[in-house]
């Protein structure tokens, strides 16, 4: 897009009203980016009646003493000190009718800088509710700039907003430098006063919030509701999105098997096309619904105003850690996926405690590890033990990522920079959702996803394939043929038989994954791995798990000559069970079960996960650290579970 | 009639329902930003089902904040 000619900065506190404004100022004409170096979200558009002015919606902020990496970055764009912005040409503050004093003491502190500007006051339909409303011509005496009225975004409303925008740009005036205040003190005062003089009661009424907040925050229904309310996202989240990721990966599995039987005479394009690009791109697809339905969940709970209740709710459980109430939803949803989870980090400010609440989501027990551990358990726990002890074991598997979570998040709390801002949050007027922002949340996270996480995925997936099918040699197949006939005491030429087709097949897939560069990596880092008494078919499973955590159970089921490991757990199980040691005794055990399962629990092997970490921390050197730390972890605590276990 | 020496008491201290002005503060340059300088009103909401943080009447907006925080703020009432 040709370079703007003049560009305008929407300002204004959290929470009042900027992004809906914004929204309905540029549509679609809009794109999300980063400010250079930090992971602030940096939104910016074109206005939608007139391209040729750039539209800025700056992060929120209480106060130009800037607190944490959002505020500062308000503040330098507002000062020219960002050098990557040009400061803007005018700024729109935008004035919040249900929270009158804090959002003009931030007006005033702007103002007294100088810059041209023009004010909008949002929310006077909600005000009314309360009771009172605002002399928007009063208030702009006071100030000294125009002040728009815009109730909910409504296209008139934008209208006239668009027109105070023109105006003010080709007349330039606006500039209304108010003289500085010394202190906070003396700034409220002038604030008290111009309320005074813009507020007019109407009723008595303080509307439905004080009511709804006395059960809402109730010490006991509060937190009643709080839960079933995070129970039903959860579940929502967990099984609503399901249906939808079975539909994409039976529509993956058919379009690569119609892939396969097209390409059938070029075997190595066909497993390109089959198990690399239409498989790589079913593992991007199918992040989509558990992304779109989380973010329409938080959209929910930011629109209605209760998010910021949530974490009011819940900041004593995580406090300890460093972390703060805000951390409760984006930890929550890693339970299901870590991919939605990181990503919904974004409901907090930028600064030390989001990082550190992106860093340890990985190690919340999220759905794809499951299926690992429902063929563990079900193999070694559930005989021996029973039922109830499987369900311990379940439960404890995914208390162990949350155990060694919060303490490394005080770590993570206590050595990482950055600034941090108090926890300090503002309970809104509860109202109904604005849909056109739920769309937009979801739509945005969405798209974010594709266009900057799914990439990474794709190559990696590539990578993987390309490991897991090469060399590939034609030789394989003679040999094995040799060993296959003898193993089932039939004659070489009856192998390619119907009557052994299947066998014969899984049995040159093992043949050719063992053979194959991941195979030969895989039995190269055997002996890093036998001290948790992993064999090589454990470590290549675990190599080949990089791009999903289910498929280690599929790939054990290859190496095991299983037909579909994922939908057929017991074949897989049983041929664990007759797995032997040289000296002939079984060498699966309940504690060899544990020690994989423990691993699996902490480590970060998932590239998806990797790639939305990258994404947003910007950081390629985070996203290593952090799956070296976690490898090392997991090792370490697996060591420690095979050790233990040993001596008892 | 306010009693002129009525004794102070410490706004982190302060019972749901409670409240009153504010006598003294110490230097804290965001609470003093959000409103809590000296001569502001303020009254305690309710308190989080683990007891800590509180929401403060303050202003126009409820203000949730830790007791931590809240430490040295002298409310006189
Ligand atoms: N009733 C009402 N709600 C509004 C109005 N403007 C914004 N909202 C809602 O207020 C909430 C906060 O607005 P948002 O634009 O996200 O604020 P931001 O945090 O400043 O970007 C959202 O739920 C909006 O739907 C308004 O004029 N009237």
């Amino acid at each position: 897009m040709a370079e703007a000619n003049y560009r305008v900065a929407l300002v204004g506190t959290p929470n009042c009203g900027k992004t809906t404004l914004f929204n309905a100022l540029c549509g679609a004409r809009q794109r999300t980016g980063n400010y250079a170096g930090v992971t602030v979200e940096k939104k910016s558009g074109r206005l939608l009646a007139d391209p040729n002015i750039e539209v800025l919606d700056l992060p929120g902020l209480y106060s130009l003493n800037a607190q944490s990496t959002d505020e500062d970055i308000t503040r330098r764009v507002l000062l020219g000190l960002e050098p990557s912005e040009k400061r803007p040409d005018l700024l729109i503050l935008v004035i919040d009718a249900t929270n009158l004093h804090r959002t003009l003491y931030l007006a005033l502190q702007i103002l007294e800088l100088g810059t041209p500007a023009l004010a909008v006051l949002t929310m006077q339909d909600l005000a009314q509710r309360r009771g009172f409303t605002i002399d928007t011509a009063a208030l702009s005496q006071s100030l000294g700039i125009p002040v728009v009225r815009v109730v909910k975004a409504t296209p008139e409303d934008i209208v006239l907003l668009n027109t105070a925008i023109k105006n003010s740009i080709a007349t330039r005036k606006n500039r209304n430098k108010l003289q500085r205040s010394a202190t906070p003190e003396e700034r409220h005062h002038k604030v008290a006063a111009i309320c005074r003089q813009a507020v007019r009661p109407l009723a008595k009424s303080p509307g439905p919030t004080p009511t709804l907040d006395r059960w809402l925050l109730h010490r006991l229904w509060g937190s009643i509701f709080f839960i079933i309310l995070m129970g039903g996202m959860f579940l929502g989240i967990y099984s609503g999105a399901r249906p939808v990721m079975d539909a994409i990966e039976s529509a993956m599995k058919a379009l690569a098997k119609l892939a396969g039987e097209a390409l059938a005479s070029y075997p190595m394009t066909a497993s390109l096309v089959s198990d690399g690009i239409i498989a790589g791109t079913g593992s991007v697809l199918v992040f989509l619904p558990q992304i779109a339905l989380l973010f329409f969940f938080i959209a929910l709970l930011e629109e209605t105003g209760y998010l910021p209740r949530a974490a009011f709710l819940m900041d004593k459980i995580l406090s300890w850690s460093g972390l703060s109430g805000r951390a409760f939803i984006p930890l929550l949803s890693s339970f299901a996926c870590a991919v939605p989870g990181i990503l919904s980090a974004r409901v907090m400010p930028s600064d030390r405690t989001r990082m550190a609440t992106i860093l340890i989501a990985p190690l919340m027990s999220c759905s794809a590890r499951l299926p690992v551990y429902v063929l563990f358990i079900g193999a070694f726990i559930e005989p021996r033990f029973g039922a109830l002890w499987a369900g311990v074991a379940l439960f404890g598997m995914h208390l162990v990522g949350l155990v060694v979570a919060m303490p490394l998040a005080l770590l993570f709390n206590r050595s990482l920079r950055g600034r941090e801002a108090p926890f300090i949050l503002e309970l809104p007027e509860y109202h109904w959702p604005h849909w056109p922002n739920v769309r937009r949340r979801i739509q945005d996270a969405v798209s974010d996803f594709l266009r900057r996480v799914a990439g990474i995925i794709l190559a990696l997936s590539l990578a993987i394939w390309a490991l897991a099918y090469f060399p590939h040699s034609a030789k394989t197949v003679e040999n094995e043929k040799t060993a296959f006939a003898k193993e089932r005491n039939i004659p070489i030429t009856e192998v390619e038989n119907e009557s052994h087709k299947t066998e014969w097949e899984n049995w040159l897939k093992s043949a050719y994954l063992r053979e194959s560069f991941l195979g030969q990596l895989g039995r190269t880092i055997e002996p890093l791995f036998r001290p948790l008494g992993f064999d090589w078919k454990i470590s290549v499973a675990i190599l080949a798990a990089f791009p999903a955590r289910e498929v280690f159970v599929s790939t054990l089921g290859i190496i095991y000559s299983v037909s579909d490991a994922e939908k057929d757990p017991q074949a897989l199980a049983k041929k664990l069970l007759a797995e032997k040691k040289p000296d002939g005794s079984p060498y699966y055990s309940p504690l060899l079960a544990i020690t994989i399962m423990v691993f699996f629990a902490l480590c970060l092997q998932c590239m998806s996960t990797l790639a939305t970490l990258r994404r947003e921390l910007m950081s390629v050197r985070w996203s290593i650290t952090i799956f070296v730390l976690y490898t090392t972890l997991a090792y370490g605590v697996a060591f420690l579970v095979a050790q233990i276990g040993s001596w008892l | 009639m306010p009693r002129p020496n009525k004794a102070l008491r410490s706004l982190a201290t302060l019972a749901p329902g409670e409240g009153g002005t504010i006598a003294e503060t110490p230097p804290n340059l965001r609470l003093a930003e959000l409103g809590l300088i000296r001569g502001q009103f303020v009254r305690v909401l309710g308190v989080a089902p683990l007891g800590d943080p509180v929401v403060l009447a303050l202003l126009d907006t409820p203000l949730v904040v830790r007791r931590a925080e809240l430490e040295g703020i002298l409310i006189r009432g």
